[in-house]
């Protein structure tokens, strides 16, 4: 037993060292003075930082990523939530459908996505191509297999269907019974795809890139036009980029034991 | 019935119109005029886009390999620790499964690029050869690859070795077979279906990769993907019927390895219900 | 005229017949229940009745004098027990209990009293500040009982609503669902598998059989004359013999009847070389030989073969019968009262 315990804990052990490598080498890049001549960096500085956190140009590339963020996924709530609930409790016959649209976007990369997006509102009746409105639209079907797969799965744990119908028969009417029974209960499956679907929004560079890149700099784009200026300022926004993710995982983590808890009691 | 509207019409406008308008776009031809096979032929008999399809094929095949085989490894020693240590590592697994795209191109520029950490460490150290791995060749993107397949893969695959019950074990051991034997025979048909199915998803999650590549060799390297995607948006014209083509094509591949991967999970489900 | 009255009921999900134009009617404060194996139908039944699954036109469902049939739900006044119970996870105890009369607009002021009351006849004082998950079983079965209960609907509707629960804890959950309902003297539906149960709580007991009613009696009268060979051996632990068997078994028979259900307990085990004591006016004695024994408790099963066929029969577990083991020949008398005929 005892040598086989040390194979697993040294070959992890190098794996996370591998993974973990380029997110080291990028922090430490971004606190150093200078690093290309010798293995250290040659002196620690929080400078670029200062420098990042004091360019406009990143404040307002980060204003619009969460802007259109926020955007796309309030639209994906508001949208799927009723979505998600009817289908399930009233029309469950379509429930095959709902599923079938809802997961085409995971075998679809963007770029195959943006295809038909740019050559269908680049001319024609509406034009959209360049604006925001797009890349929100675009958004919006990114995110469904995760809205739908976290607020469909929190609905199968509390049984909707069930509290629905013991709901209906107390006297509650549709609506009642959905913001007074369902809504409480799957609140937290709503916050996990939201956030989830924020750092997949958060990281999105294909889609920005090609349909708005030359009129709207979000942080990636701004991220990839830096990347040939100063490697040091780039890394402290990559760093910057991953705490905000780090901490979004991380809550997204907690949330769904606690919600898991509860389910399996 | 009137709350679905919203989902009809914006999954309508902005997931299935475009694709609908793309593959009819794939049909006609160059500049809008007529309709034939036209675009197809050209992506399938031009030297040039046949490179870039088995670029993005080839690479992506050996960055799955890779990732799966050396995943298949890490995540049995996963099962193997503690309750609290496999939640620890599986959370690290996921959160460098989040590090890809320009982000993960900008950190191998800096520990593998020309004047990059570890080519400096390693000239210093005096191994040439490594030192003179170029990131912008066809290797040095399978390295990049790699790196956003291993933690993907790991959490895709751990699920699949839990379904491998520990009284398996000790039953085979019982009567009488070896670890090598139960794993012959019984571990291995197990969580192979899981296997393929995760591979096909790497597979997949490489041919579609696009932000990497092109932050790491912009439109220099012949990859499907950045050909789609300058063929829409890029400097030279744009020319979106080979590009329906192209993307049609790129869409068939991976629908099929999705395909192959939701098959296969079916049987993983059937077996360890 | 009966207080639910249930006309030609039927249902069809695709091909399958799940009803079959049932009817059915029911007294004021009476307990029925619906018996039958998975899939006869029984659930669609009550379903239909609290307005969760739609009846197919012709069908008519009646409680007291209004006509339910077409009626949502929530205007139905009835209160019904999921198997699963449906407590809703984010109310506590007595947040699931209040919610009926929340919804339908009666003020605390006036519930409070008949919430605490309720709370007290399920017997769950003490736990109305504690959410369903921190309940066991048992106790969730009791909180959704109180909540249908507390809204006093004019029939309370129970879908297995025991069968999650663990041996034990049935057992004294039968005897207080019966308690209940018969001090609130509520009608009720109770819908089971399980003919114990069913021979247990109700009034009246309604076997199902492939969307069929197929036999109405007391439990009494199910359990002593089964109307079928279905019921015989759904019921109990019938010997269900054919005519032909019968006739091989005993000789010539005058009974009329194409089938005949003979219950284990009572048939009598007598030794043989005790011919005299074996022969009865009324009935048949029949050579046979012990095959297997099974304890079961208060009774043994053996099993005991003649020549032609097999028969179970129950014996009490006393030292007086301990002579009989496996292999003893012996004498299986059968009164002729006891065999029930069947169609």
């Amino acid at each position: 037993m005892k040598p086989n315990k040390v194979f697993h804990a040294s070959l992890i052990t190098i794996v996370m060292i591998y993974l973990f490598i380029p997110l080291v080498a990028t922090f430490l890049y971004s606190i150093s003075t200078d690093w290309y001549r010798t293995i250290l960096p040659e002196g620690y500085t929080l400078s670029w930082y200062k420098e990042l956190f004091t360019d406009p140009r990143f404040l307002d590339a980060m204003q619009r990523t969460l802007f259109v963020c926020f955007l796309a996924i309030c639209i994906s709530v508001t949208v799927m939530v009723p979505t998600i609930f009817i289908v399930t409790v009233y029309f469950s016959r379509w429930e095959r459908t709902l599923q079938g649209l809802v997961m085409l976007p995971y075998a679809i990369p963007g770029v195959v996505a943006a295809v038909g997006l740019i050559k269908l509102y680049s001319s024609g009746p509406i034009v959209l191509s360049g604006s925001i409105w797009i890349l929100i639209g675009a958004y919006f079907v990114i995110v469904l297999p995760y809205m739908y797969q976290g607020i469909r799965n929190s609905m199968r744990t509390i049984d909707a269907i069930k509290l629905v119908e013991a709901a209906e028969l107390l006297g509650a009417s549709r609506m009642q019974a959905f913001w007074k029974v369902i809504f409480p209960n799957i609140l937290t499956g709503i916050i996990v795809s939201t956030l989830l679907s924020f750092s997949t929004l958060f990281g999105e560079f294909v889609l920005a890139n090609l349909l708005v890149g030359g009129h709207y700099e979000t942080m990636q784009i701004y991220l990839i036009r830096r990347m040939s200026e100063s490697g040091h300022l780039t890394s402290a926004i990559v760093v910057t980029y991953f705490i905000l993710l780090f901490a979004l995982s991380g809550i997204v983590m907690r949330l769904g034991k606690s919600s898991s808890k509860e389910g399996s009691r | 019935m009137l709350s679905l509207l919203p989902f009809a019409f914006l999954v309508l406008c902005f997931e299935l119109l475009p694709l609908l308008v793309m593959v009819l776009e794939s049909f006609r031809g160059d500049g809008g005029v007529g309709w034939g096979l036209e675009q197809y032929t050209k992506a399938l008999t031009s030297k040039y886009y046949l490179q870039g399809l088995s670029n993005s094929f080839f690479i992506s095949l050996c960055a799955s390999a890779v990732g799966i085989v050396v995943a298949l490894f890490a995540a049995y020693s996963i099962t193997r620790f503690s309750q609290r240590m496999r939640d620890f590592l599986l959370m690290l697994s996921n959160m460098t499964s989040n590090f890809s795209g320009v982000p993960l191109a900008f950190a191998y520029i800096i520990i593998l690029g020309s004047n990059g950490l570890f080519t400096l460490l390693f000239k210093q150290l005096g191994w040439t050869t490594l030192a003179s791995i170029d990131l912008f060749s066809w290797f040095g993107l399978v390295c990049v690859y790699v790196y956003f397949q291993i933690p993907l893969a790991i959490l895709l695959l751990y699920p699949t070795y839990y379904g491998i019950h520990q009284q398996w074990r000790e039953s085979a051991a019982l009567l009488g077979a070896s670890t090598v034997q139960f794993w012959r025979y019984i571990g291995l048909p197990v969580i192979l279906p899981g296997v393929v199915g995760t591979f096909s998803i790497l597979f997949a999650n490489a041919m579609g990769a696009y932000a990497t590549a092109y932050a790491l060799v912009g439109g220099n390297y012949n990859l499907i993907a950045i050909r789609i995607g300058s063929l829409v948006a890029g400097d030279v014209a744009a020319r979106p019927e080979l590009a329906g083509a192209l993307a049609v094509i790129l869409a068939i591949t991976m629908v099929t390895a999705m395909l192959i991967n939701e098959w296969m999970m079916r049987r993983v489900r059937r077996e360890l219900g | 005229m009966s207080y639910v009255q249930i006309d030609r009921l039927s249902k069809r999900f695709k091909e399958t017949t799940v009803l079959n134009q049932v009817s059915l009617s029911i007294e004021k404060g009476e307990l029925i229940t619906l018996l039958g194996p998975s899939g006869c139908g029984k659930s669609t039944l009550l379903r239909c009745i609290a307005g969760l699954t739609e009846v197919e036109d012709g069908g008519k469902i009646v409680v007291g004098d209004t006509n339910i049939t077409q009626l949502a739900p929530k205007a139905r006044e009835v209160g019904m027990v999921f198997q699963s119970y449906a407590l809703f996870p984010n109310m506590n105890v007595y947040g699931n209990i209040c919610f009926g009369l929340k919804m339908k607009g009666v003020k605390k002021e006036e519930y409070k009293e008949r919430v605490e009351r309720i709370i007290d006849l399920v017997d769950l004082r003490g736990r109305e500040n504690s959410y369903p998950h921190q309940l066991s079983g048992g106790q969730q079965q009791r909180v959704a009982l109180a909540r249908s209960l507390v809204v006093e609907p004019k029939i309370l509707l129970l879908d297995e609503p025991l069968s999650a629960l663990d041996a034990k804890i049935r057992k004294s959950l039968q005897t207080e669902i019966r308690r209940i309902q018969q001090e609130l003297s509520i009608t009720t539906v109770f819908v089971t598998h399980d003919q114990e149960e069913a021979l247990t709580v109700s009034d009246r007991i309604f076997v199902m059989d492939h969307g069929n009613i197929v036999q109405i009696g007391t439990p009494k009268e199910i359990y002593a004359h089964p109307a079928s060979e279905f019921v015989a051996r759904f019921i109990g632990n019938y010997n269900v013999l054919k005519r032909a068997e019968m006739v091989q078994l005993v000789g010539e028979i005058v009974m009329a009847g194409d089938a005949f259900a003979i219950r284990p307990e009572v048939i009598s085990l007598v030794p043989r070389g005790n011919e005299a004591s074996a022969q009865s006016k009324n009935g048949w004695s029949v050579e046979s030989v012990v095959r297997s024994m099974t304890l079961k408790g208060n009774v043994i099963r053996y099993e005991v073969e003649t020549n032609h066929q097999k028969m179970q029969v129950d014996v009490l577990n006393t030292s007086d019968n301990h002579w009989i083991r496996v292999g003893t020949p012996v004498f299986m008398r059968i009164p002729a009262e006891e065999c029930i005929p069947l169609q």
